[in-house]
């Protein structure tokens, strides 16, 4: 497969991935404003939590040949905004979640548009690099607040000691980093194709 | 920046045009344009070799070291 179909394929694959975001944004916001909040497309908050504070160890449990451990994990939750208590809060962060994917979405869309084979380091590329990396990071700030606001919910309401939201944290923020360190060293490129231009 | 092209003064002087010394050295216009005008980051000793044979002068006649202010 030459890079120019590679190229495509990914240009297609980038516009169904924002075609599907700007209907899911588009029915929630819809639904919002009408107040239908049974409709299927505001999904239900539900978050995986673990109770740090239970002393019991979880048991090791061998297969029958032996090749095979697994724990039964006994403090695992599931904890579910009902209805009548949820506040705005979850749909807001849906709604900021998915307007990050779609803007990281179409940054990298416009990365590849502009992006020339025979002339690959452009100027503006580097900037779309460096809003990417910035809306990585977003992302995980995005991420942090909701983590912070479940936490907070959730313990004042379920009386299970050390309550935590598990969350993965961080990954997107090492992406952003890498996104613009990369950008860093793209620019650099940009720099040294200016210069050969310039050299008669 | 310190180093002046006088690309100009020597085309005046032989009364040459771009166009034709472009046509001699084989080089594009414009990237002599770039070259008369002071733009240009660096400059190839074979574009300078080929410059100073046509123009039947020495490098130090088309660059000049003037210090900034």
């Amino acid at each position: 497969m030459k890079i120019k179909h590679l190229i495509t394929f990914l240009k297609s694959i980038l516009i169904l991935g924002i075609l599907i975001a700007v209907a899911s944004l588009a029915f929630l916001l819809v639904n919002v404003f009408i107040g239908n909040y049974n409709s299927r497309y505001i999904t239900t908050p539900s978050y995986e939590m673990q109770a740090f504070g239970v002393k019991e160890k979880p048991v090791k449990i061998y297969s029958a040949d032996s090749t095979v451990t697994y724990t039964q994990l006994n403090d695992r939750y599931t904890v579910t905004l009902e209805k009548k208590t949820r506040n705005a809060l979850p749909i807001l962060l849906s709604v900021c979640r998915l307007l990050t994917a779609i803007a990281i979405m179409w940054i990298f869309l416009r990365i590849l548009k502009e992006l020339d084979l025979s002339k690959p380091f452009h100027p503006r590329i580097v900037r779309y690099a460096k809003i990417a990396a910035a809306l990585f990071i977003l992302t995980d700030v995005l991420n942090l607040i909701e983590y912070n606001v479940v936490n907070s919910l959730v313990r004042h309401a379920v009386p299970v000691p050390y309550l935590s939201y598990l969350k993965e944290l961080g990954s997107s923020t090492i992406t952003g980093v890498i996104t613009f360190l990369l950008a860093v060293v793209y620019q650099r490129g940009v720099q040294l194709q200016s210069e050969q231009d310039l050299t008669i | 920046m310190a180093i002046i092209v006088n690309l100009d003064v020597m085309l005046a002087m032989r009364k040459m045009s771009l166009t034709e010394l472009s046509e001699r050295v084989g080089i594009t216009i414009s990237n002599l344009s770039i070259l008369k005008t002071g733009r240009a980051k660096a400059i190839r000793f074979e574009t300078l070799e080929a410059v100073c044979r046509e123009l039947n002068c020495q490098p130090g006649d088309i660059l000049a070291y003037q210090p900034d202010e």
